[in-house]
């Protein structure tokens, strides 16, 4: 190996810089920097008087707009004070880099690009903004709460059972939203379904249903507590000793040991039809 | 509706999911009522991008409710979106931008094809990656494509959906819409 390897990468590299023009100030420059969702960082470079403004055009607000002011003030301001970038409102927030000097236009790309780049990905990863709403975004988790749905509805729908999904019961100022209710005119059974993208949100779902039992403890109408869960996804595989620790503490909380996926037709031997 | 954007991972593992996904594409669908007609903004204060959905009838192999999204920017209505969206799909799994940033295909070798500029459509390939590909009426014909009807007729066909009446249109009511320039920021004095 020596160092014409870099001929290969910087070949690479250089190839993806392409440049269109806008109108007789301003083109627009494809730069080989790409965000964590795969979007490819363009910028506006135009002239205005003696000046270059080097600038996203808007599409950087556009994807971190409607973040969190934790995401703006963690994220967005140290960026914009390490670099120097302004921001003027037009509409929408433009942000943008000024020089006189041509010599410095190459830093304004870079600096911009880079800006751009970030805010994109870690608008994309979402860490500080969604914040709870962590917990439900995941698509396996929802997968998993539709195929759970669906398999009650099918099993249930035509039962003299009423069906409910994602419904708060309890007494009055202390309820609480469980997957599934099955009810009959005199008792409730709760069917809670339990999935996770990570280890932590899998284990906190466990955690925050078991706490949600122990609210509803004298909550009379309600009769079988059941947990179903998710064996199939590779969060589970993964982990499964550790999950399993955490199953079994929720154990206490319900009426019957915790349903997976593989065996839900356990629960139409509990809810006989 | 939650301020977060939806995120479209980057490869579906499950094939079960994969695999609904793909058919969901590749079944004929139907559209009793295609005339499109954008006015509803997408996020609420923050009117620059306006969109109408329409129901996809499909065959009822899986349960999924579809529908087709058109959204177009009010400030440059040559910048629109169209989606094939389910409401068992917590993100956009087939769609067509008219403008915006060249996506980049990672499993393609750097700069040897894997910058794919606008207009080109966004799906998931059969192993699960999420990737941007043009079709060759978007390499032949892309002047036409400017026009929203030639482009949604476009998107009816590659993703297999069939107008029950009359064919896909989109109205754009010419007091929400105005197109300005390439230059989104065209007139704007940078300080």
């Amino acid at each position: 190996m020596n160092c014409q390897i870099l001929n290969q990468i910087k070949d690479a590299f250089g190839s993806l810089w392409s440049c269109d023009p806008l109108d007789d100030k301003s083109v627009r420059i494809t730069t080989p920097y790409a965000s964590l969702n795969n979007k490819y960082i363009d910028l506006i470079v135009m002239m205005q008087g003696d000046e270059y403004v080097v600038t996203d055009g808007g599409y950087v607000d556009d994807a971190i707009g409607l973040r969190s002011s934790k995401f703006i003030d963690t994220i967005l301001v140290p960026y914009l004070e390490e670099f120097e970038i302004q921001v003027l409102e037009n509409q929408k927030k433009i942000y943008y880099k000024k020089t006189a000097d041509l010599d410095f236009v190459p830093n304004c790309v870079f600096e911009m690009a880079d800006f751009a780049r970030a805010m994109l990905s870690a608008s994309y990863i979402d860490v500080v903004a969604s914040g709870q709403d962590a917990l439900s975004d995941n698509v396996e988790e929802v997968e998993f709460q539709r195929r759970a749905k669906e398999y009650l509805k099918d099993s249930y729908e035509d039962s003299n059972y009423a069906l409910n999904f994602k419904q708060k019961i309890g007494l009055e100022g202390r309820k609480k939203k469980f997957s599934a209710v099955i009810a009959t005119p005199s008792e409730e059974n709760v069917i809670q379904f339990l999935s996770g993208g990570t280890f932590y949100h899998f284990k906190s779902h466990i955690t925050n249903t078991m706490g949600d039992f122990d609210l509803l403890e004298d909550y009379t109408p309600l009769n079988l507590k059941l947990a179903l869960y998710d064996d199939r996804v590779d969060i589970y595989k993964d982990n499964r000793d550790n999950l399993h620790e955490y199953l079994n503490l929720l154990r206490s909380r319900l009426t019957h040991d915790p349903v997976p996926w593989s065996e839900k037709d356990r629960i139409k031997e509990l809810l006989p039809i | 509706m939650k301020n977060t954007s939806t995120k479209v991972p980057n490869k579906i593992k499950d094939p079960h999911f994969l695999a609904r996904i793909r058919a969901l594409i590749s079944n004929e669908k139907g559209c009793e009522d295609c005339e499109f007609s954008p006015d509803r903004a997408k996020h609420k204060g923050r009117p620059h991008d306006l969109v109408d959905s329409k129901p996809v009838s499909h065959e009822e192999e899986y349960a999924d409710e579809l529908s087709t999204t058109v959204e177009v920017n009010v400030v440059d209505y040559s910048r629109f979106t169209f989606r094939l969206t389910s409401d068992g799909i917590p993100y956009p799994f087939f769609h067509y931008d008219s403008a915006g940033q060249a996506h980049r295909n990672r499993l393609q070798p750097l700069g040897k094809g894997d910058l794919i500029k606008c207009p080109h459509f966004n799906t998931f390939n059969e192993d699960g990656y999420y990737y941007a590909y043009r079709t060759d009426v978007i390499e032949d014909q892309e002047e036409h494509l400017g026009t929203h009807d030639f482009a949604l007729n476009h998107f009816f066909i590659e993703g297999n959906i069939i107008p029950e009446e009359g064919v896909p249109s989109v109205k754009l009511d010419p007091k929400l819409f105005t197109h300005s320039s390439k230059n989104p920021v065209e007139g704007v004095h940078f300080t």
